[in-house]
């Protein structure tokens, strides 16, 4: 099975005619767009199987609404966005009445880059995914975090300096 | 190890990682809430028509209250309030986000921020070009201003300045391909023209202008090598032309200013964050006497300080708000050489971004989650004497800036995501203080 995973595969998606056209349908745009979005949310919550669940929601939730989405691409990657940050936002009110403890969360052992990836801070973790997954520009990482161009990029090169601090250590 | 090594290296652990989600989705009737659905047709749909009855229903509530007001009572003022009312959108508002505003009274203001120069749907990685765009609050509303020469380039505005209604700065950066460069944009009264700008060698980026009077201003920023962390970039204008004057940066670590605030011609003070291999406290840097100095500023237990807004209403008086990690508002205040510091909200995923202040007074505003989707903007009065208090009932997606023309009358800008699409525009407030 052929496996793309760069964002470009968006691209690809679109020249598929109908299946990514305004008037798609919600079958074609879930067979396409399911995995790109899989992959967005994993690289942004850090764990596969919150990140099949997050989808598997936006879909759910689009569903009912698709004949008034105009751009499902656009549409349904703001929603996953919206869906991991608030996801993040019940995790910060959790843990804030648990003991503390490390996150069970499944980290592939095939890359030493990912489980420092995850522990960074969310806004963090979630604008080097828009930024470098998605290969999203700096406003537009910015109109999807909902924070000031200014605090995307600090937010992308914080995130970048923890990387290359975790690497040369 | 580089920058651009880092970046490379996390796209091929992105590449790498993800590829073990497969292409193909399991079959749309098996997930389990659609299995449900398909099991109770009947349930399912009466409860369909129940949930989106109910959507239209807060569609509907919530669009009539934004026509109105949302008042939130400040404790500790005497009983007095913050009302924050949406206005009418500006051209911004078409596909933009409202990045900043610089109020010459309670009736002109001029905001600035960007939007696509393609078409507006989002393509698919997103636009790359963008159109500085600037709008003017006569009182009666938000207009376009004219746009003069400002040399063909794709550009983004991220801050503004206004001295009076004849003249302002705007700064931002161009968009598009290769390295960016400064821009900076005059208005003489009748439209912005481009106005030359230095840059370092690198990517420069201007974040924010202020202006104290017609002959001296300071943009910062920041400049990235090529390769290599990012540093403070500052510009300064002393009436005839703009030159670079960056404040010193550490070798390791990436610098950052976000806003910088000028009470006086020849005094500013910046702020923006600083990350290191050690925890570190933001960025501080005070401009006088014609160059940059480091200020220290309590380092805070928590991780992650980062400021993103300062007003100074006169010179060593300064208020800075920005957030610490994991998103919590913060507050510091600069009083003669002392920087104190307080963590201003336990909201989970409460952002303060910009902060706007008269004599013994700010105001600052930033966003907060609400519920399980979207954010709202959170407002404090500064000295805080109760947390921040949140606009229930204007639903934003940033809120970027504010500017006080009055003691009691401020306008905030920001962005606003627009029903079920992703296209933004820009939201404006409104902000009136009552307290005595």
């Amino acid at each position: 099975m052929a496996v793309g995973v760069r964002a470009d595969e968006w691209d690809a998606d679109s020249d598929a005619g109908s299946a990514m056209s305004v008037t798609g349908s919600f079958e074609s745009t879930y067979r396409s767009l399911w995995a790109p979005l899989v992959r967005l949310a994993w690289a942004m919550t850090g764990s596969r199987a919150v990140a099949e669940d997050i989808v598997q929601e936006v879909f759910l939730r689009a569903e009912p609404v698709w004949a008034e989405v105009a751009s499902p691409r656009a549409y349904l990657r703001a929603s996953v966005v919206n869906a991991v940050r608030s996801r993040q936002r019940r995790r910060l009110l959790e843990l804030r009445h648990r003991p503390p403890g490390r996150e069970a969360t499944h980290i592939p052992e095939m890359d030493e880059l990912w489980p420092v990836l995850i522990r960074l801070p969310a806004r963090q973790r979630d604008a080097l995914a828009l930024r470098y997954y998605e290969d999203l520009s700096l406003e537009e990482v910015a109109r999807l975090l909902g924070c000031p161009l200014g605090t995307a990029k600090s937010l992308v090169h914080r995130g970048l300096a923890a990387l290359r601090r975790e690497l040369g250590s | 190890m580089t920058v651009d090594d880092v970046e490379t290296r996390l796209r091929s652990t992105y590449r790498r990682v993800l590829a073990q989600v497969p292409d193909a989705p399991p079959p749309l009737g098996s997930l389990p809430h659609r299995r449900a659905r398909l099991r109770r047709p009947a349930v399912a749909l009466a409860l369909a028509a129940a949930v989106l009855a109910g959507i239209v229903v807060a569609a509907g509530l919530v669009a009539g209250r934004e026509r109105g007001s949302s008042t939130v009572n400040v404790a500790g003022t005497g009983g007095g309030a913050i009302t924050a009312r949406s206005v009418q959108a500006g051209p911004i508002g078409l596909a933009g986000t409202a990045q900043a505003v610089s109020c010459v009274s309670a009736s002109w203001c001029v905001a600035v921020g960007s939007t696509p120069l393609n078409d507006p749907t989002p393509g698919v990685n997103g636009p790359r070009y963008y159109r500085g765009v600037h709008d003017l609050f006569t009182g009666h509303g938000w207009r376009s201003m004219p746009a003069g020469d400002t040399g063909g380039l794709a550009a983004g505005l991220s801050g503004v300045s206004c001295v009076s209604t004849n003249w302002c700065v705007a700064v931002g950066e161009t968009t598009g391909g290769g390295p960016q460069r400064t821009v900076i944009e005059t208005w003489n009264g009748k439209r912005w023209n481009r106005t030359p700008s230095p840059n370092a060698s690198g990517s420069n980026t201007l974040l924010a202008v202020a202006c104290a009077n017609h002959d001296f201003c300071v943009a910062v920023g920041y400049l990235l090598h090529f390769g290599t962390a990012s540093r403070n970039l500052a510009e300064v204008f002393n009436g005839q032309r703009w030159t670079l004057r960056p404040p010193p940066s550490p070798e390791a670590g990436n610098d950052n200013l976000s806003s910088v605030s000028c009470p006086t011609a020849g005094w500013c003070m910046a702020v923006g964050d600083f990350y290191s291999s050690t925890p570190s406290p933001p960025t501080v840097d005070r401009y006088a006497n014609g160059r940059w100095s480091q200020l220290k500023i309590p380092y805070l237990t928590h991780s992650g300080p980062a400021l993103a807004g300062i007003a100074c209403p006169a010179k060593e008086d300064c208020t800075a708000v920005g957030t610490v990690d994991p998103a919590h508002g913060l507050t510091e205040h600069y009083d003669h050489g002392t920087w104190t510091g307080q963590q201003a909200s336990d909201r989970a995923g409460a952002n303060l971004e910009a902060v706007a202040c008269h004599p013994h007074r700010c105001v600052a505003v930033g966003t907060t989650p609400y519920g399980t989707r979207g954010q709202r903007p959170l407002l404090q009065v500064l000295p805080a004497s109760t947390p921040p208090r949140q606009a229930t009932n204007i639903a934003v997606n940033a809120m970027n800036s504010i500017s006080c023309p009055t003691s009691r009358t401020c306008i905030a800008v920001g962005g606003q995501l627009q029903g079920t699409n992703t296209f933004h525009k820009g939201i404006y407030l409104r902000v009136e203080i009552t307290a005595p």
